[in-house]
């Protein structure tokens, strides 16, 4: 036979009075004192994005990627209100970007996202980082000698990859970055080793060398570019036209939800069949080249970027003439 | 139901946790030769307890005493003379062989059982359902994307250094080919992307692919350098800058490296 439990069932009012009370006391004390400093998801990324564009520091960071490890020095400073900034690879071959220039007013395509704008594309859907991403707050970790908040970033569909991001507290800068697929398994990871805020600069610190690239000086986002001579049917969602561009005879298109980019390039070729067809991995990065004709004219279609092979198989497939665009 | 029954099976279950005694074993073993429903009882009893600690369940739904009964009852008894104080061995080592080709014969019959089951997911090559639907594709595409190559030399064809061929995942398979079905109405102007397979590609370890691909990662990370949320970081994953000679590269590793 079983036994009433009566011990539960017995009335305790002072108990569970005081005990709701504490609990009261308690949830207050904390939401005054030890949330207040943990600050809103949204606050983190809009300081990061910021705080990317507009402080100054150097540090050392590790590129991880399928059992390969890079390491970088990268330097960032703001004169005048002008962006000055340099990433220097010091393992493999030498490789290096500059971009000297950009108005820390200027907030390109991803940071308007970031922060929390939202952008129409072509199909008329309003675009905003946390739309498509479930962020939460993984509590603090120690990066780099300094103390981080983890904030994972959940994709709310297929169609994108997860980040994990470590944000320095005080500053929002990012100290780690993470980009895991849908099975949770760790495609890349990002992370200083070092870091050194507001360092003593000098314009050689900004110099390019023989094998530096330049990069874009400013593209400040206002509204998505206008498709030119194609469109893609189907984008993931919260992916806007960021940028396309004519070149020679072909088009090369940049699409951003705030987080991840792709580049997709269409460009005419002679005969179809001497273009193989493939997809690589070089940690997050997809790069997938494939060919369609159009009447007698082959193309050659490649996209690259950090999204899932799926998806990058339907954006491409996807592909037809604007119809603005006269064939 | 008898009250003999629910006993009955009382002293199964107690024997499924082997906490039956002498005298129930004696009940189930005298019992079973009468009434087939207590092998089936046995049979289920131990399907929940596999259920229930999450194991795996080959529904193997073959009854294999009986076969075995019959091989038992058709096999030779021993005759008069070795029936001598030897035979103990002789019938324990018969036992065991017995019960040896019995383990076999469940090992090959499980093996047969799940092994067809499983292939044809990851044998599917993902490339295919991007196949356009319903029209036909010019003569000089490539229409049907080779067979994976992992069934013919039991390895896959290896990327270009530095890079490595994307798992496609099995289970979005179905729901992706909806989507592009999906689409593809949508669209009057479909043209004919040759399909792209995630399992194997053309491109073999020579220096024009790895340029190409090198090229595209670098377009890419200015792009992304422009339009993305992180400054210059997405440099970290350009793997060369094309057109830097060996020269170029020992005249310049100095100042880069030593300037920090």
């Amino acid at each position: 036979m079983v036994k009433p439990i009566r011990a539960f069932s017995r009335p305790r009012p002072f108990w569970l009075g005081l005990f709701f009370v504490s609990l009261f006391a308690f949830l207050a004390s904390t939401k005054a004192t030890a949330l207040e400093p943990l600050a809103t998801v949204d606050d983190l990324l809009r300081q990061l994005s910021q705080s990317l564009q507009e402080r100054s520091f150097r540090g050392h960071l590790t590129y991880e990627f399928s059992g390969q490890m890079d390491s970088l020095v990268i330097v960032h400073g703001l004169h005048n209100g002008v962006e000055q900034e340099k990433i220097v690879h010091l393992s493999g071959p030498v490789r290096e970007a500059v971009r000297q220039g950009r108005l820390a007013s200027c907030i390109n395509a991803g940071s308007f996202l970031l922060r929390g704008g939202m952008a129409s594309n072509a199909q008329g859907v309003a675009a905003s980082v946390n739309q498509y991403y479930q962020f939460v707050l993984r509590g603090e970790e120690r990066i780099a000698g300094r103390q981080a908040a983890i904030i994972q970033m959940a994709p709310k569909d297929a169609s994108r990859y997860g980040v994990t991001l470590a944000l320095d507290k005080s500053t929002g800068l990012p100290l780690m970055w993470m980009i895991q697929n849908s099975q949770k398994k760790i495609l890349e990871r990002m992370q200083f080793v070092d870091i050194q805020l507001d360092p003593k600069l000098n314009d050689n610190d900004f110099k390019a060398d023989g094998v530096a690239v330049g990069v874009s000086k400013e593209s400040c986002f206002s509204e998505p570019a206008q498709a030119a001579q194609w469109h893609f049917a189907w984008l993931p969602p919260g992916f806007v036209l960021a940028q396309v561009s004519r070149e020679h005879s072909g088009e090369f298109l940049t699409f951003t939800d705030g987080l991840a980019v792709f580049s997709v390039r269409i460009e005419p070729v002679a005969g179809i069949s001497r273009h193989p067809v493939g997809a690589v991995l070089r940690g997050a990065t997809l790069a997938m080249v494939t060919a369609f004709k159009e009447g007698d004219q082959a193309y050659r279609l490649s996209l690259t970027g950090e999204i899932p092979p799926e998806t990058a198989q339907i954006v491409l497939s996807s592909i037809g003439r604007s119809a603005k665009a006269a064939p | 139901m008898t009250s003999s029954d629910e006993m009955l099976k009382e002293s199964l279950s107690a024997l499924m946790d082997n906490q039956a005694s002498e005298i129930e074993l004696r009940r189930i073993l005298k019992q079973l030769p009468e009434d087939a429903s207590i092998g089936a009882t046995w049979h289920r009893y131990q399907l929940a307890s596999t259920v229930m600690h999450r194991g795996q369940i080959a529904c193997l739904n073959l009854d294999l005493s009986t076969a075995i009964s019959e091989a038992i009852a058709q096999e030779p008894a021993l005759s008069g003379p070795t029936a001598k104080p030897t035979s103990h061995w002789l019938r324990w080592g018969g036992k065991s062989s017995l019960a040896a080709s019995v383990a076999l014969a469940v090992l090959i019959g499980v093996q047969q059982f799940s092994a067809p089951a499983v292939a044809p997911l990851a044998v599917q090559p993902a490339g295919e359902i991007m196949q356009p639907t319903g029209s036909d594709a010019p003569a000089n595409v490539v229409a049907s994307v080779p067979e994976m190559t992992l069934q013919e030399g039991g390895q896959v064809q290896s990327a270009p250094d530095g890079f490595a061929l994307p798992a496609p995942m099995a289970r979005t398979v179905s729901s992706q080919a909806d989507r592009v079905q999906s689409f593809s109405n949508q669209t009057l102007q479909n043209l004919q992307v040759q399909p792209v397979s995630l399992n194997q590609t053309d491109w073999r370890n020579d220096p024009e692919v790895q340029a190409q691909l090198n090229q595209m990662l670098l377009d890419h990370a200015n792009r992304s350098a422009v339009h993305g949320s992180f400054g210059l970081l997405p440099f970290t994953r350009v793997s060369t800058v094309p057109g830097s000679t060996e020269a170029s590269l020992n005249s310049t590793a100095e100042p880069a490296a030593g300037k920090r």
